[in-house]
């Protein structure tokens, strides 16, 4: 029996047949934060909490506020905020001592935070800036040298602890990063759900890799990067816009080596330094986790226009000419898969009981794949023989749990988590076990044999023998060849982005 | 001219067409390629099913939806009116509900990036995005709402443009721009119970007129 109690995996996860790096596995670990706070606690000698005791006799705030003169060691090839303002998200890079505020005694100690701390900006004075920094579950204040504080994109949100920034640090990646002889295979999605980012980044590499070629532009002189990318100002027309990014990529405390969201080790990084540049643009990684249109994030590419293709009037036989069309006038292409299947019908209720009364069953509901779950509101059974009539679950988006409800049902009751159904017919009622058909929904895999996994952005590589070859920007579960019937049985949406024309020399 | 729940609706979707939908359901997934009217008697419901019930992607088509119940539908944008190219789009008196986006989409009512859309006493609620239940104003796009209830939140970033006048919003209203751009919101009129939060970084400009 197929159990479904596994997670589903994150987007670093290789199958195993694509599993190569050892540090794959640190990779997959979901982020703790108890690293800065070890820094921290260790440098004061004792635990959090324990920080109005390491208040020194002498220390001097405004000394300290105030700078001691001393040249502070400046690390070069760091992004540096033109101005100083509040609510400017960035990172401590350098050796940063922070005189760190206790709210609770209103003293200060000095500690010494992990390099590539992230920091949120709250107000300069001197050569010092205050900051807001986190502190295991904590976010703290505290001042550091004006020279440490570099600007970054905001930190992804932390799923586990609603309004605090997560533990990720931001790590140097050295060398050029900027792409050469790009592919799709490069862009590898990480730990944000940006897959309409990085599939259209994978979608225009595969197509025009020109354009990621010159949209990114290493100044070595600097360390840092100009990532060109278009906003259109009126109709017809996208305007170059040109973000400035250093190498420094969001990581976990403990495993430095590893982008925690676009990027693989081993891989071209490219595409971590377009994903931070267009979270630097828009507002944060945060934002960029908020969600976005593939259509669009193209247009931002490219400079051209996309349109939606419409698969729903797509006939099995259009399929492949459409994509040999659109591969031949150089246009990038990506496209989504359908949010859910709907399951073949299965008959897994056993008798429970109910002797005296109406008959009772209970079920253990069986999938196709381990990952896939149901989708609230879509669980119906019925009696093939008719007596036990029809039962429907209440539950909608988001429940782990909803009833059954039916004329003929007593009571009953679905756990989508577990997978498992009960169920209690009316006094009289006794369908047979085997009767009972059940059908619904299910997200997942909805592709078992092509590995097409719902709901989910993808990057078209290529046609070849009558057959679709798209990537999975998640850089690993790859699909399968697909037929132009099975694409167009698991695929619901389709843009095509047109580049503009490539500008030769002399025009 | 006027057609039955059931009838085939997009061939009558030709240009300047003024069509009238008796109550039931009609199938939506409309892709107009022309200028019309869709007009509504009284239970006239509009319906996709994993797609958007209107998405436009053609330019310069007007486009009027009156008096529908437009429902049921998915998209990327979004399930209920999708709009992606410089043509104008005007529901008035409609009721806008049971869409969501899909993936990381925007929204799950109405979503643009370009062009216009215009709101007249029209009803949101029960709608489910990634970035807005019921509205996210993208891009360049501008949207000009009178007498509207929406029952849950908005979203506008970049360079778009939002007026609402006379208008409560139930959920947030959430703005935030971009570095190289700010959105323009005016609320003339206009209760925002769940609170507007304004990008501290990157803000919109916001005008609240009484």
């Amino acid at each position: 029996m197929l159990t479904h109690q596994a997670p589903r995996p994150n987007r670093k996860q290789k199958t195993a047949e694509e599993e190569s790096s050892p540090q794959r596995a640190d990779a997959q670990k979901r982020l703790g934060n108890s690293a800065l706070a070890e820094k921290i606690s260790g440098k004061m000698g004792g635990k959090q909490g324990d920080q109005g005791a390491q208040q020194g006799a002498g220390f001097d705030l405004d000394a300290w506020v105030q700078g001691d003169g001393k040249e502070e060691a400046v690390v070069d090839g760091v992004s540096r905020p033109d101005a100083m303002r509040k609510g400017l998200q960035g990172a401590l890079i350098g050796a940063a001592q922070i005189g760190l505020e206790s709210a609770a005694t209103g003293g200060t100690t000095v500690a010494t935070v992990a390099e590539g701390t992230a920091a949120e900006l709250l107000k300069t004075s001197g050569d010092r800036v205050q900051v807001r920094v986190r502190v295991g579950e904590e976010q703290k204040t505290g001042w550091v040298a004006k020279a440490l504080f570099s600007d970054q994109p905001a930190m992804a949100k932390d799923e586990e602890h609603a309004g605090l920034r997560s533990d990720y640090v931001f790590s140097k990646f050295e060398g050029d990063l900027s792409p050469k002889n790009p592919t799709g295979k490069d862009a590898n999605q990480g730990f944000l759900g940006n897959c309409f980012l990085i599939g259209s980044m994978a979608a225009v590499a595969n197509t025009a890799p020109h354009i990621i070629e010159e949209m990114v532009k290493y100044d070595a002189s600097k360390g840092t990067y100009s990532v060109r990318f278009y906003e259109e100002s009126g109709r017809g027309k996208f305007s170059p816009v040109f973000i400035e990014v250093d190498s420094w990529l969001p990581t976990s405390a403990d495993n430095r080596k590893d982008p925690s969201f676009a990027g693989d080790p081993g891989t071209p990084l490219w595409s971590a330094i377009v994903e931070k540049a267009y979270a630097k643009w828009k507002g944060g990684y945060d934002a960029l986790g908020d969600g976005g249109v593939g259509s669009e994030a193209m247009e931002e590419i490219t400079g051209g226009r996309s349109t939606d293709g419409d698969l729903s009037r797509m006939k099995e036989t259009d399929v492949i000419p459409y994509f040999e069309a659109a591969q031949k006038a150089g246009k990038v292409i990506y496209t989504g898969s359908k949010d859910g299947r709907r399951s073949e019908a299965q008959a897994p209720f056993k008798e429970s009981g109910g002797a005296d009364s109406g008959a009772k069953f209970s079920a253990d509901i069986q999938h196709t794949h381990e990952w896939n779950e149901i989708v609230p509101g879509s669980f119906r059974v019925q009696d093939r023989k008719g007596p036990g009539g029809s039962a429907q679950d209440t539950g909608k988006e988001g429940d782990a749990q909803a009833k059954l409800r039916g004329l003929q049902v007593a009571s009953g009751s679905i756990d989508y988590k577990g997978n498992k159904a009960e169920l209690a017919f009316k006094k009289g009622i006794r369908p047979a076990a085997n009767d009972l058909e059940v059908l619904f929904q299910y997200h997942g895999v909805i592709d078992t044999e092509k590995f097409v996994i719902a709901n989910h952005a993808y990057a078209f590589e290529s046609v070849k023998d009558g057959m679709i070859q798209l990537y999975n920007p998640w850089g690993s579960w790859q699909p399968k060849p697909l037929t132009p019937a099975e694409f167009l049985a698991s695929y619901d949406s389709l843009s095509v982005n047109q580049p503009p024309e490539r500008k030769t020399a002399g025009k | 001219m006027g057609i039955e729940s059931g009838a085939a609706l997009e061939p009558l979707l030709i240009a300047g067409a003024e069509v009238w939908l008796g109550a039931g359901v009609h199938a939506g997934g409309l892709r107009p390629t022309a200028s019309w009217s869709l007009l509504g008697e009284p239970g006239a419901v509009l319906r996709a099913s994993g797609q958007p019930v209107v998405q436009v992607d053609a330019d310069d088509l007007d486009l009027r939806l009156e008096d529908l119940e437009i429902t049921g539908g998915t998209g990327e944008m979004a399930g209920g009116v999708a709009l992606a190219a410089w043509s104008r789009v005007l529901l008035r008196r409609c009721r806008i509900h049971g869409c969501r986006s899909k993936r990381e989409g925007m929204a799950g009512g109405v979503a643009l990036r370009r062009g216009e859309i215009r709101m007249e006493e029209c009803r949101f609620w029960g709608n489910a995005g990634r970035l807005a239940s019921d509205m996210v104003v993208s891009g360049i796009g501008k949207v000009y709402a009178v007498g509207c209830h929406f029952a849950g939140d908005i979203r506008v970033r970049e360079g778009a443009s939002l007026t609402l006048i006379g208008c409560t919003v139930e959920g947030g209203l959430w703005a935030w721009g971009s570095t190289t751009r700010r959105p323009n919101i005016l609320l003339r009129r206009t209760e925002v119970l769940g609170g507007i939060q304004n990008d501290a970084a990157l803000p919109a400009l916001i005008e609240v007129e009484p």
